[in-house]
Formats: structure tokens, C-alpha cells, sequence
């Protein structure tokens, strides 16, 4: 596994420094995401952006990962990164799609707890430091899965209903030859043993079947192709009022050593906000805080506004960011308004409009226009996750 | 598409007693399911409660469930599929979850046919 430091000065745009957050481009996005509850806090506390993640899936692969890293619990782990969601680490063999749309409190906080932990070289080749952080993101509400994609999502497994029956009829004549040779094995085995032998190849040449059908057969692709097109925008995706928290902690440890690892970084992120099929708005929260240098421990608040029909997108944002500890600088704040316009299919005009934070700096005006080409994917993301 | 999940459980049945069967796919993923019996066609879609027939009239008999599952739940890729018979010596749920999917709209087939005894 890789794992990218990034350079220092993005490190100090999250935690530290105010300078590259002036200094920041006129890019309405970008700035009001920077505060919002981050996907692994634990990631973001330790600076770094690791290319692969470990995501166990069960008890088993975790508990394989632990040993791994750590050389049989013996040392410290090296360059890990890993993400886990222990709700989804075990089976749930009768949750079904539709007893997931609406949540329940302890409902959404299990199902969207998930746990990140790292570590990385944040150090320099002459001294050697170790940084150790663990974050936790989880959501006590998370919205419900609208109406709409409901009924979507049943006329799709009619639709996956009937790609069966087309592997079921494609196989019928090959099928009933199977049956005919595993029912006269069954007859004649006079043990349980034999009879489940008997079953298993009868299931393993049923396997192949299948598998023949599925990969050979135009009809069968011709059947999945339409319903991958009839389906291709659905997803479970969730509406109304969203809470998602998140914190974590960084520990440096210069050389390794545990006995010299030390509190370095933590921070804090609230946002909520209400998701609808036209009107979005969200409210970000950041505290972030160094041991190391607290001058500039901040607080962010930040929300944004999103109106979206048909080819057109309005949204309105604002940031405000204050300094807690004295001699920091001043109280700094952002606003800006944004609009998108589809002129075609995949063209987009765009204009942003606004003040940045410093406003004594070259750029701090905001005022974009522009043509942009978007022929793949959402052109206006809906804020919460 | 992942490879097919194959099955062949058996289930013993009682005289003059109907058995029925339902069909639940966990792990918050999508899917439906098509059941045939003797070369015809039961149901296609959900299957919840489906009468099969009287346990004298299906002895020796084989009922096939095709059921293909797509990964919706973009926090898990597990797959489970839970077969529930009722009706006959005993009711049984029958759990099979051997796919994992990594991919969101991915597929996989489970392929169970119940041998009737």
C-alpha cells in the first residue's frame, strides 16, 4: 500500500495556517467544502491521501489486517490505511432495501458509523516522526429514500426477475438433461453422503450451465443491456434532513517510539442540512486544534443554498472562519452566488459572483463566467452525502 | 457479473400438506427471482408465501429459483439470499450468501433448486 504526504502547505490549509486559505482561488465549490465532515477524519488529521484504503469486509479480513500491519501486534503499524464500518463487517442476511429507507436514530447511526484509522511518515529523513490518527464519522439522521426511487426500485427487481427467467428458459433443454441424470444418482445412492454427493455435482454442473448462458448468450446481454439502461441514474439515494458528526485525533511519535507519541492534532466536524428533489441546503461546522501550534486553531462555519430544476442551478454560499487563540488574525468570512445554466445537451455556462475571505489580496474579488462541458454524472452535486 | 452461486438443498415433505415459499434478498441489495416447476413458470419478481403443491403431488420433484441480485447499498457488497420453505416435515429458511459484489450495479445469480423428498 502508498501512501501520499501531502506537502505542507495543504496540511496548514486544513489545521494551521491562514495563509494558503487566503490565498485560495476564486472557486465557490472548493471553499465551502473544505470545512465539511470529511469522508475519514483520521486521513485528514494526518495530512495525508493514501491512493488505496483497506475497507475489511468481515470480522475475519479485519482481524487479518490488524495482524498484518503490526507484525503480530509486536510494533507499530507502517503506512496503514483503513476504513471500516463495523455494522456492515457482519451479516444481515434479512435487511432488505426496503426496511433501509426509512432509519430509525440508532438505526442510521450504526448503519453509517464507519471508522478510520492511519499512519504515515510525517517526519523528515533526519527525524523520523510517525503520525497515528483515528477518526469516527456517523450520521444519527440520514434522510430517507424518496418515493420515487422506490417504486424504481421494485419495477428493478421485477425487471432482474425476468433476466432469470431468460437464463431459466435459455437452459430448460440442457437443464432437463441434468435433472434426469442427477434424479437416477439420487435413486440409486443409498447414503446421505452419496446423496449430497450427488447434489453437489448436480449443483456444480448447474453452475457451469449458468455460467455458459450468462456469458455466451446475445439474448441474455441484449436483456441485461436494457435494463442497465432503463436503470442506469437509479440509486439508493437519500432525501430529507441529514446530521452527519465526525472527530479525530492525531498522535506524533518521533521515531517510532510509543512512549514519545503525543497529542499533535484533533478536530471536530458537525453539518446538517435538508435535502430535497429541487431545494438543498446545508450547515458545516469545523473546530480543528494543534498542539503543536495553536495561534491558528479555528472554527468554520459555512452553509449553502442549492435550487436545481430542469437546466438550470442557483446556489449561494457563505464561510466564515474565526480564530480562537489571541494574537491569531482576524475573523475572516466568504460569500459568493453561483449559477448554472445548460445552453445543450453537456454545455453548461456558469457565473460566480462574491467576495473572498481576505479581500486585501489579488483574486479576493469573485467574478467567473464561463463555459464548461459536463456530458457524464451529476452537474450539481447535492451537498450531503 | 460475478460467477453463479449453485444450491441443491432438500426438502422432505408431508402428505396433504401444502408447502410454500418466500424469498428475501438482505444485505439491503435489489433483485427478484424466477420460479419454475416442472418446466413452467410460478412466478417472476418478489415471492413471498407461493404455493408449490401438496406434498404427495411434488415428492421427487424438483422446484427451480433463479435469483439475480444487484448491489445497491453503496456501504456494503455482501449479498444474501434467504429461502424460506414452509410446509413440510419442517419449516426451514434456507440462507446462502456466498457473493460478495465490489462493484455498485454489479450482479450475481443464485441458482437453488430444492429436491423434493
Amino acid at each position: 500500500m502508498r501512501i501520499f504526504s501531502l506537502p505542507s502547505l495543504v496540511i496548514c490549509g486544513i489545521a494551521l495556517a491562514p495563509a494558503p486559505l487566503a490565498a485560495q482561488t476564486s472557486d465557490a465549490g472548493p471553499a465551502f467544502n473544505r470545512p465539511r465532515t470529511p469522508v475519514s477524519p483520521a486521513f485528514v488529521l494526518l495530512g495525508v491521501a493514501p491512493t488505496e484504503v483497506e475497507r475489511p469486509n468481515t470480522p475475519a479480513d479485519l482481524a487479518f489486517s490488524i495482524l498484518n500491519h503490526s507484525a503480530a501486534l509486536t510494533s507499530l503499524p507502517r503506512d496503514v490505511a483503513m476504513e471500516l464500518s463495523p455494522y456492515w463487517l457482519m451479516k444481515h442476511p434479512t435487511l432488505t432495501w426496503e426496511q433501509d429507507t426509512v432509519r430509525s436514530v440508532g438505526a442510521s447511526l450504526a448503519r453509517t458509523l464507519s471508522i478510520s484509522f492511519g499512519t504515515a511518515e510525517v517526519g523528515t529523513s533526519s527525524r523520523p516522526v510517525t503520525g497515528l490518527a483515528l477518526g469516527f464519522r456517523a450520521a444519527p439522521f440520514s434522510g430517507h429514500v424518496p418515493d420515487s426511487a422506490t417504486k424504481r426500485l421494485r419495477a428493478l427487481g421485477n425487471r432482474l426477475g425476468i433476466e432469470s427467467a431468460v437464463i431459466a428458459r435459455l437452459r430448460q433443454r440442457r437443464l432437463d438433461d441434468l435433472e434426469q441424470i442427477f434424479n437416477r444418482e439420487f435413486e440409486q445412492a443409498h447414503t446421505d453422503s452419496a446423496r449430497q454427493a450427488a447434489s453437489d455435482r448436480f449443483s456444480a454442473a448447474r453452475q457451469a450451465l449458468t455460467r455458459t448462458v450468462m456469458t455466451d448468450s446475445p439474448e441474455y446481454k441484449a436483456a441485461v443491456d436494457s435494463t442497465n439502461t432503463l436503470f442506469k441514474d437509479l440509486a439508493l439515494s437519500r432525501e430529507g434532513f441529514v446530521l452527519e458528526v465526525a472527530a479525530g485525533a492525531a498522535l506524533d511519535a518521533p521515531g517510532a517510539v510509543v512512549d514519545s507519541a503525543s497529542l499533535a492534532r484533533w478536530g471536530a466536524w458537525l453539518t446538517a442540512g435538508y435535502v430535497g428533489t429541487s431545494l438543498s441546503f446545508v450547515v458545516v461546522n469545523r473546530f480543528l486544534s494543534s498542539s503543536v501550534d495553536s495561534t491558528f486553531d479555528s472554527i468554520d462555519l459555512g452553509m449553502r443554498l442549492i435550487y436545481t430544476t430542469g437546466r438550470y442551478a442557483l446556489s449561494t454560499e457563505a464561510s466564515f472562519r474565526s480564530f480562537t487563540q489571541q494574537g491569531a488574525p482576524g475573523n475572516e468570512y466568504r460569500i459568493a452566488a453561483l449559477a448554472d445554466f445548460e445552453i445543450q445537451n453537456g454545455l453548461w455556462l456558469t457565473g460566480a459572483f462574491g467576495r473572498d475571505y481576505a479581500t486585501g489580496t489579488a483574486g479576493s474579488l469573485i467574478a467567473q463566467f464561463g463555459l464548461s462541458v459536463n456530458v457524464a454524472g451529476e452537474r450539481v452535486k447535492i451537498p450531503l452525502r | 457479473m460475478a460467477d453463479p452461486v449453485a444450491k441443491t438443498p432438500i426438502y422432505p415433505v408431508r402428505d396433504n400438506q401444502t408447502v410454500t415459499l418466500s424469498i428475501t434478498i438482505g444485505e439491503s441489495q435489489a433483485g427478484g427471482t424466477d420460479v419454475t416447476f416442472q418446466g413452467a413458470e410460478l412466478k417472476t419478481g418478489e415471492v413471498t408465501d407461493l404455493p408449490i403443491g401438496p406434498g404427495q403431488a411434488i415428492r421427487k420433484k424438483i422446484l427451480y429459483c433463479l435469483t439475480t441480485v444487484q448491489r445497491k447499498n453503496p456501504a456494503s457488497g455482501k449479498t444474501s439470499v434467504k429461502y424460506a420453505l414452509k410446509g413440510g416435515v419442517q419449516d426451514v429458511d434456507l440462507t446462502y450468501d456466498d457473493a460478495t459484489l465490489s462493484e455498485i450495479d454489479e450482479r450475481v445469480v443464485y441458482d437453488v433448486a430444492v429436491k423434493f423428498v
